[in-house]
């Protein structure tokens, strides 16, 4: 498995380049270096570039490159940025966030093909001038790719949130993908009953209700879900007859207990015809909905004013008009 | 005259600075007063909360000589600027929190109730608290990033002020009138909210502008006072000592009525609302001025209007 991981936005709007960590778990346990790449921010939250380092030869890596696709679907100025291997890039200020579609792709020993993607806020600084010319769009490349929705657009992936993730197999074919995914080349075969994917309940703190039994309501193949560092996946999703996975990530009272700008990875693997895979990482946050009471805090405010009031009526002293 | 200048402008402001982003309207992150960012589509953003988030991001040595350092520098350059300006006229013509207070007043007293007043004393006991607060919001930040206080502190200032709760009110936003029960602290931070904004309401209810009693806000316009190009001054020796400025103050100062050597008006809790210049008629003894300029005097003609409901009445 190669993942990919967003790096903690903690300190959003400060910093304009982002460590990124590309090492497969498994090289990483193993003792070899991890492989990082510097982010930097382009003008406007719209663009930015990835700076890959130098990959230790004992990964077996004998290709990687990292595309950047900055902007909403709404904003004309979107692109596919490809990486300045090798290069500083120009660290240029970008006023507000942007939501950034990360991918990368390595090529392990015997040709096997592992594609890795991340979706994250990309803050850049404000103040910038003008975007950086040097970084000539580039078209999107036939990977692998999931498309990350929710119905309910959240100023960060949050626990309680329901996502849907749209497997597109790109040129590395996928026959178990179904034509309504839209971008695959090959033709589509259908391989279960058409069921609703089933969405994990998160309005508690109980372990999700993770899968719908070997997947036959949905089809395809399915997503396992791994959290960094656990050592074994934490359920499959199966999809549903449209092809889509959904997904709403459980309260966490560990991230509960944490900050607010706390989150977890999440790496959402899909088995790839030849042996690759193909992940996308989220990171998660804590809801920042699902625990506000309304009812307890207006009974807090209502009775702080009537008692405040009534303290001032009785205890009133030189009224005047 | 002046009362009805003032309550057009507070008018205008609170349209600006709770809606002006929706239609392109946005002051940047160092307005001196509240303009809350926690209102969708606010037209500018609270200093306040802008100086939590500098301290809070923890500049590092290297980032306060870089690029973060500068930004900090560059809002508190333009806040102060502002400050300068306009002085405390910010928030006696300019605070849409303030005016939230001043309708309050204006309903007590379409019901006749009757205002409360605070002692000297009692305004000498409660000043500190501004102050108190504005340490808060400056210590706060950095016991966070000392990870000496848990990180749902984060903007401790803004978590418990009342400003969170209420201005979204008038957006149709509820949702910062509720207990967050995500954990002990966002519990107890939610509760202090909820039972200041319930205090703050009352309180106002009652008498005019209490928040602004507490407000760090005014505690920074305390402390850049000396800088300010609008004031508020007074001659001693055009005071008939009527006591007619004291009546008048919405903060029920009387330190200006008192004022036998000093020119200065617009001391401690004065909110530069311009009250005390219509209500004397005594011709040039109150005014306020503007880089030594005077914009507006004291007279027997302003005062007279002021009685004769042309202008903001106390009660």
């Amino acid at each position: 498995m190669f993942w990919l991981a967003a790096p903690p936005l903690s300190r959003a709007g400060e910093a304009s380049i982002y460590i990124l960590d590309l090492a497969p778990p498994e090289l990483a346990k193993s003792g070899l270096a991890r492989a990082e790449a510097g982010l930097v921010v382009l003008a406007g939250g719209r663009a930015a570039a990835a700076k890959a380092s130098d990959v230790a030869a004992e990964f077996f890596w004998s290709l990687r490159t990292a595309y950047l696709r900055g902007g909403d679907d709404h904003d004309a100025g979107v692109g596919y940025y490809q990486a300045a291997s090798g290069a500083a890039g120009t660290v240029v200020t970008a006023g507000g966030y942007s939501s950034v579609d990360l991918r990368a792709r390595v090529v392990a020993g015997g040709g096997v093909e592992h594609f890795a993607q991340t979706v994250f806020n990309l803050y850049g600084r404000e103040g910038s001038s003008a975007a950086d010319d040097s970084l000539a769009p580039v078209p999107a490349p036939a990977w692998p790719l999931f498309e990350l929705t929710s119905p309910e657009p959240l100023y960060w992936p949050q626990t309680g949130q329901t996502f849907f993730l749209k497997f597109i197999p790109g040129d590395r074919g996928d026959r178990t993908v179904g034509a309504d995914d839209g971008a695959s080349d090959h033709d589509a075969v259908s391989d279960h009953d058409g069921a609703g994917a089933k969405t994990i309940v998160a309005d508690n703190d109980a372990p999700a209700d993770n899968n719908n039994g070997g997947g036959p309501g949905g089809r395809g193949l399915p997503l396992t879900v791994w959290e960094e560092d656990s050592p074994a996946p934490l359920f499959e999703i199966w999809a549903g007859a449209d092809g889509v996975y959904a997904f709403t990530p459980p309260a966490d009272p560990g991230l509960d207990a944490a900050g607010a700008t706390s989150a977890k990875k999440l790496i959402f693997v899909r088995a790839l015809p030849g042996g690759g895979t193909a992940s996308l990482t989220l990171l998660v946050h804590r809801s920042r909905e699902a625990r506000r009471d309304l009812p307890l805090g207006l009974g807090v405010f209502f009775l702080a004013m009537l008692g405040g009031g009534g303290l001032i009526v009785a205890g009133r002293r030189g009224a005047r008009y | 005259m002046l009362g009805n200048v003032r309550l057009a402008v507070q008018h205008l402001s609170f349209v600006i600075l709770m809606y002006g982003g929706r239609f392109g309207v946005h002051l940047g992150s160092a307005v001196p007063c509240f303009s809350c960012p926690y209102v969708y589509g606010c037209g500018g953003n609270c200093y306040l909360m802008g100086l939590q988030g500098y301290i809070g991001f923890g500049l590092t040595w290297a980032q306060l000589w870089g690029y973060q350092g500068l930004r900090a520098l560059f809002w508190l350059v333009v806040f102060a600027a502002a400050a300068s300006l306009l002085g405390k006229l910010w928030c006696g013509f300019v605070c849409p929190f303030g005016l939230v207070s001043d309708w309050l007043t204006y309903l007590r007293r379409f019901l006749g109730v009757a205002s409360l007043r605070l002692s000297r004393a009692a305004r000498a006991r409660l000043a500190p608290v501004k102050y108190f607060l504005l340490a808060w919001l400056a210590l706060g930040p950095v016991l966070v990033n000392l990870g000496l206080l848990h990180p749902d502190f984060y903007l401790p200032f803004c978590q418990i002020c009342p400003g969170k709760s209420l201005l979204p009110l008038f957006e149709g936003e509820a949702k910062y009138l509720t207990l967050e029960l995500t954990n002990s602290v966002t519990l107890s931070l939610s509760v202090v909210l909820m039972a200041a904004s319930g205090l703050t309401v009352a309180g106002s209810f009652f008498r005019e502008r209490l928040f602004c009693v507490f407000c760090p806000m005014l505690a920074l316009f305390n402390l850049l006072r000396p800088l300010a190009l609008a004031r508020i001054v007074k001659d001693p020796g055009l005071c008939q000592g009527c006591g007619a400025c004291s009546r008048s103050c919405m903060m029920d100062m009387d330190e200006l009525w008192l004022e036998r050597e000093h020119d200065s008006g617009d001391d401690g809790e004065c909110l530069g609302c311009g009250g005390c210049v219509e209500a004397c008629s005594s011709r040039g003894c109150l005014s306020l001025k503007f880089l030594g300029g005077t914009v507006v005097g004291s007279s027997p003609e302003l005062a007279r209007g002021l009685r004769t409901g042309g202008g903001r009445a106390r009660g």
